[in-house]
């Protein structure tokens, strides 16, 4: 990749609005992917996570606003946007009375020019081989799943947009997929903007991510950052007992490098980076405390989701 | 764009209802065929008694007319609902959205489909030519055209078997024509709404309701019915010779019935086809 085309964001998009009737789905929506990203796209059922991917693959028109893929506007020069981008929306449909391999095939033509080692390759990678042969309507929820992977990998895109990509896969088929997805951004370089309402899949997989709710974001950037890790401070959770005339509070706060200590309810709460939790640990029992349980407790990506889209159950 | 149109006419022949038609076509030959052969006399007409018929009026010629006239009307009706599936099912089935994530222009998209629907409405049409040419060639055997063209007005045109191939062919591409003013419409629809059904459903009742009205006696309709795509749907059973050239003696081409026919339908065809693009390129796809 260029110096320029990776300066160039895979997806920029301005203002970006959608109206339904009186119902504004996207409400002036502004997204800078960087090239060579792994980016997460997450928000409650109906915040406007498909309407936005679909208006950024040109599937829907914006009522206001621009959306640049690639370099290029998706409204005024879709087919040059397209060009570079593999993508798969919402649940994979294909035609069930055509083989695996036939439908990658058609979908190939669309795009170009499609050899056949591209589809032997695309089949490989989603595991796929061996089954491609037979007719889709015989594939189960994930197999679909697998092969609308393989259609968004067809044209060896630099430009990869997956929604909800895991749904219908098994737990080791969710393995599969992440570790395709660090796959294809790492050894490929392929940036990736994925949406999954699997926060602990996004957690796991992405670089950056957006919280979109009632169609405007709510917050963006790296995910450490967002979880408010980056100045590598943890929150250690610990249970203990302490002998009269002990005050364990005083002893972790003596241990070096621990921000702040105290009491809470039945627990010692200590502010420290988490590579400290055994000498805290060491401490507290070297001065005759015994310690029943200690937990480093992390923020989660669920636990920010909530909080920023002041959703508790609807995802 | 070569590509596309190959690969739409390998999916729409790889699905089960287009053959539908097919079969029906197979079927309603094999039928008529049959009644043909029970009951002869049918095909010696004495023309109001001035004129008495000697021979046999049955051949291939004469078999593969009497369809157009009559059964392959049918095909008028049936066709528009696997033509309307062609675009409309593709929304339905959610892999519109599949296709156009690709680097495609939507207009060629489109075409490709519409093209399909015109190969598919010409290969029923020739499908049941050929095989009702075939059937009433191996039993009636093979000979000059006796036409009774339902613009003759009991004049009965006899044709050499070369003219008659060539006005049949007329025909039968008239058929495609009418097959594809309610297929357009279905086309159209299906740019319109994700559906499978209701485009190709939705055309045929427009076109029903379109000629009971044509039926109707009343002044306004006599006015609106030439321009009606409707009025001429059947039009194509009328283009056969009905008079010679009395300073030749050839055949007069149908004229006065076939323009008027090809007028109303290429209009109502590009009228709907370029609402049907003119859609399909600006929508949203939600489906």
């Amino acid at each position: 990749m260029s110096a320029e085309a990776a300066a160039t964001p895979v997806i920029e998009a301005r203002g970006l609005v959608k109206r339904f009737g009186v119902r504004r789905a996207v409400d002036g929506l502004d997204l800078t992917v960087p090239a060579g990203t792994v980016y997460g796209f997450l928000g409650p059922n109906g915040s406007g996570k498909s309407t936005t991917i679909r208006m950024l693959l040109g599937l829907i028109s914006p009522t206001s606003g621009t959306a640049r893929i690639l370099g290029h506007d998706i409204r005024r020069d879709r087919v040059r946007a397209l060009r570079g981008v593999g993508a798969q929306v919402e649940a994979p449909s294909f035609y069930g009375y055509m083989t695996g391999r036939r439908n990658l095939e058609f979908l190939g033509a669309l795009t170009g020019p499609t050899p056949r080692a591209l589809v032997d390759q695309a089949i490989a990678r989603v595991r796929l081989t061996g089954r491609d042969g037979d007719k889709v309507k015989t594939y189960s929820q994930g197999m679909r799943a697998r092969l609308g992977l393989a259609q968004a990998l067809l044209c060896r895109p630099e430009l990869l947009v997956l929604d909800e990509p895991t749904n219908g896969l098994d737990p080791q088929g969710m393995r599969e997929v992440r570790e395709l997805v660090r796959t294809l951004a790492v050894e490929d370089g392929m940036s990736i903007f994925i949406s999954s309402h699997l926060l602990s899949e996004v957690q796991a997989v992405c670089d950056r991510v957006a919280v979109i709710s009632h169609g405007a974001m709510v917050a963006e950037g790296p995910v450490a950052e967002l979880l408010g890790n980056t100045d590598g401070l943890a929150v250690l959770r610990l249970a203990c007992q302490a002998p009269a005339g002990v005050d364990p509070v005083a002893i972790a706060s003596a241990v070096p490098e621990v921000r702040e200590a105290q009491s809470q309810d039945e627990y010692l709460i200590v502010t420290a980076p988490a590579e400290r939790a055994a000498a805290v640990n060491a401490a507290l029992v070297g001065a005759g405390v015994a310690v029943s349980e200690l937990l480093i407790v992390r923020r989660s990506l669920e636990e920010f989701f909530f909080e920023v889209t002041g959703e508790e159950s609807s995802l | 764009m070569i590509v596309l149109l190959r690969w739409e006419i390998y999916r729409l022949h790889r699905r089960f209802a287009p053959y539908l038609l097919y079969a029906a076509s197979t079927l309603l030959i094999g039928l008529m065929t049959w009644g043909m052969r029970q009951d002869r006399h049918a095909f010696r007409p004495n023309r109001g008694g001035q004129m008495e018929i000697v021979g046999d009026l049955r051949n291939g010629l004469f078999e593969c007319q009497a369809v157009s006239i009559t059964i392959a009307m049918l095909l008028l009706y049936l066709a528009p609902v696997v033509i309307g599936e062609i675009l409309g099912g593709e929304g339905a089935a959610g892999t519109l959205r599949t296709m156009l994530v690709r680097p495609r222009p939507r207009w060629q998209v489109w075409l490709a489909k519409y093209a399909t629907a015109w190969l598919y409405a010409a290969s029923i049409a020739a499908f049941t030519m050929l095989l009702s040419l075939a059937i009433g060639t191996l039993c009636f055997g093979w000979g000059k055209l006796t036409s009774v063209s339902p613009a003759s007005e009991g004049k009965i045109i006899v044709m050499t078997a070369g003219e008659g191939a060539r006005y049949i062919l007329l025909s039968y591409s008239l058929m495609t024509l009418s097959m594809m003013s309610g297929g357009t419409i279905a086309v159209a629809l299906g740019s319109w709404f994700d559906n499978a059904l209701a485009p190709g459903f939705t055309a045929v009742g427009l076109v029903i309701t379109l000629q009971i009205i044509c039926g109707m006696n009343f002044d306004w309709v006599e006015k609106v019915k030439p321009y009606l795509f409707s009025n001429y749907l059947f039009d194509h059973a009328k283009a056969y010779p009905i008079a010679f050239d009395p300073d030749s003696g050839r055949l007069l081409f149908p004229g006065a019935a076939v323009w008027p026919m090809v007028r109303v339908h290429c209009v109502t065809i590009i009228l709907f086809a370029t609402a049907g693009l003119w859609r399909f390129v600006r929508r949203d796809v939600t489906c």
